[in-house]
């Protein structure tokens, strides 16, 4: 969850424009990140050592790798969200997002065995395949236009309601087009990044790339974003 | 060569800004966090959850399926057998009673659920099983064929809840089920003539044809039974049958048609009436519309447009005496030659019949939805 965490410190630096140092902001941090925002992004944070929910994927992934079917149980409920979100913002459908949902992990359920010689970190394997699936997907289809138009794409609860929140959703619409529109790897890198909350590193491995390589593509990425999306949609 | 070192400065910068960690250069301090609110942005955004009953069904599936995927026996894949201690015999029997059972539950509650339809408490259950044997299908012709057999047991649902009868709080079941036989059809009907396209592989162009066939019947069949509200997607379903039909007629040219002629089936039958299921909007392509429309067919002689005889799909004129082609508004003959039904459906010759001549609320709302209307197109057939 560290995408998470300092996405979070550094709103809350500059919301309250000091060092975020003392017992106070702690907490303060603290409260914000058991929002829903945060904790339903589980798209793959491996905390750092010693922190308990990392120790526990890890033993997770152990059990499952030795044939014990309820911790991957566990582990797919942990990383559901995540990839979910992945597949829905490259597919723009939801039940096409199911349906490929459902191939990674049966995908990852079958392959496990072979997880641990590759050596990645297992929210980072789970969306290399997923990754995959959807570009296999897209190869052996001529359907991305049908897919696209099929239905409109989520980006928030789109309801009659207070302006605010019809004004949220349209321009999270827009932000979230233009993310799509970006080229491949950039699109994947942010997604990875600010959508499954996955680390650099994990970012790395999931792309196949070097942690110096996927700082360069966020950066392109989000200046590319600062420069098509008005900054007004994003304060 | 700066000029790479400023760059990776600034990505190092970004890096630690969305980290949250301090960046001692002010001006890249300043580039970043602007940046950084893109990134928070698009947190912000990210909304979409899966649906907790796609969520638990698919787990229920997973779970189903790990024991042979992880190569563990039995149901109970809790219980770690402990080394260096024998277990007695009755012990043996115990785990191995419940382990039968639980797996004799699970198969019923499978193999039950293999029945239901829309609404239904089993229904989840069904859809949880068809996406892991969806995912487990290998390659183009296997995942196609599923797809299909999808596509056609969602119609088999909508008939099954159109023949118990709808209720207005069914009616958006109605929609999603011909929602998803669209997209499944589509993508199964793809894969498949791919596959007839790469490899040759007749069976596949056959099992497209097949479909489209049985699915023409059964979307005729609902035109009449289902609600208002089902209109716009009978309509996408019908378009999607159209355009599967134009595809293999364009991709397999030797096809022959798997349709047979129905016995008893005449489009001549269909209601004169207005299509009992309109959609919001039914005035512009009215069924009766085409018939006021279409001065350049009125040559045609498909005086028999509902006789589903064409047994070979040759194409031969025998019976087609006047000259130029109709313009068909979107499709080529083969997919006439294709199947008989569709051609009925499809029929490009509005004004043939006459006035009273009936034709089915769908071949409107496919015209419709085709932007053929019925009026002459400009681009005649060659």
């Amino acid at each position: 969850m560290i995408g998470s965490w300092g996405l979070l410190r550094a709103t809350v630096l500059r919301l309250h424009d000091r060092p975020a140092t003392s017992a106070g902001d702690l907490a303060l941090l603290m409260s914000i990140a058991d929002t829903s925002a945060v904790t339903s992004a589980g798209g793959g944070g491996t905390d750092p050592a010693g922190d308990p929910r990392a120790t526990r994927l890890r033993a997770l992934v152990e059990l499952a790798c030795g044939g014990d079917a309820e911790a991957f149980g566990q582990l797919y409920d942990h990383y559901l969200p995540g990839v979910f979100r992945f597949v829905y913002y490259r597919v723009s459908s939801r039940t096409l997002a199911e349906d490929l949902t459902s191939e990674t992990f049966t995908r990852a359920l079958r392959s496990i065995g072979r997880y641990e010689w590759q050596g990645k970190d297992f929210g980072a394997w789970l969306t290399t395949i997923a990754r995959n699936i959807v570009t296999d997907h897209y190869k052996s289809s001529r359907n991305r236009l049908e897919v696209v138009t099929e239905e409109a794409p989520e980006t928030g609860p789109v309801q009659p309601g207070p302006e605010d929140e019809v004004l949220e959703s349209l321009t999270n619409a827009v932000l979230m087009d233009a993310v799509r529109a970006l080229p491949d790897e950039q699109r994947d890198c942010l997604l990875m990044r600010f959508v499954q909350d996955m680390t650099i590193s994990q970012t790395a491995e999931a792309l196949g790339r070097s942690e110096g390589a996927v700082k360069q593509l966020q950066l392109r990425a989000v200046r590319r974003l600062a420069r098509e999306v008005p900054r007004e949609a994003v304060t | 060569m700066r000029r790479h070192q400023r760059q990776q400065a600034r990505a190092e910068a970004l890096a630690r800004a969305l980290d949250g960690r301090p960046v001692r250069d002010d001006v890249l301090a300043r580039e970043s966090e602007e940046l950084v609110r893109y990134a928070e942005a698009i947190l912000r955004s990210a909304h979409p959850e899966p649906d907790p009953t796609f969520a638990s069904d698919l787990r229920a599936s997973l779970m189903t399926q790990a024991p042979a995927a992880l190569g563990t026996s039995g149901v109970v894949v809790h219980v770690r057998p402990v080394e260096d201690a024998p277990t007695s015999s009755r012990h043996r029997v115990r785990t191995l009673v419940a382990a039968v059972t639980v797996a004799a539950a699970s198969f019923g509650l499978v193999a039950t659920s293999a029945q239901a339809i829309p609404g239904e408490t089993l229904y989840p259950v069904k859809q949880g099983v068809e996406r892991v044997e969806l995912a487990l299908e290998r390659g183009p012709v296997g995942t196609g064929r599923k797809q299909l057999e999808l596509a056609s047991e969602r119609l088999d649902e909508v008939d099954a809840l159109a023949t118990r009868g709808i209720s207005r709080r069914e009616a958006p079941l109605v929609d999603t089920a011909l929602a998803e036989f669209t997209r499944r059809a589509r993508a199964g009907s793809e894969a498949l003539l791919g596959a007839y396209g790469r490899d040759g592989d007749a069976a596949a162009a056959a099992r497209v044809d097949a479909f489209t066939a049985r699915s023409t019947r059964t979307i005729e069949s609902l035109q009449d039974r289902l609600p208002a509200s089902a209109a716009a997607p009978l309509a996408s379903a019908a378009a999607a049958v159209v355009g599967i039909a134009d595809d293999t007629s364009q991709v397999c040219q030797d096809c022959s048609p798997t349709a047979p002629s129905q016995p008893g089936r005449d489009i001549s039958a269909l209601p004169t009436d207005p299509p009992v299921v309109q959609g919001p909007a039914p005035s512009a392509a009215a069924p009766s519309a085409p018939a006021a429309g279409a001065p350049s067919a009125s040559a045609a002689p498909s005086a028999q447009p509902s006789s589903p005889a064409p047994t070979t799909p040759a194409p031969t004129p025998s019976t087609e005496v006047t000259a130029p082609v109709v313009p068909v508004p979107i499709l080529p003959d083969p997919v006439r030659a294709l199947t008989p039904l569709l051609e009925g459906i499809l029929d490009p010759s509005p004004t043939t019949p006459p006035a009273s001549e009936p034709l089915g609320p769908i071949p409107g709302v496919v015209e419709d939805l085709l932007g053929g209307g019925g009026q002459p197109t400009t681009e005649p057939t060659p």
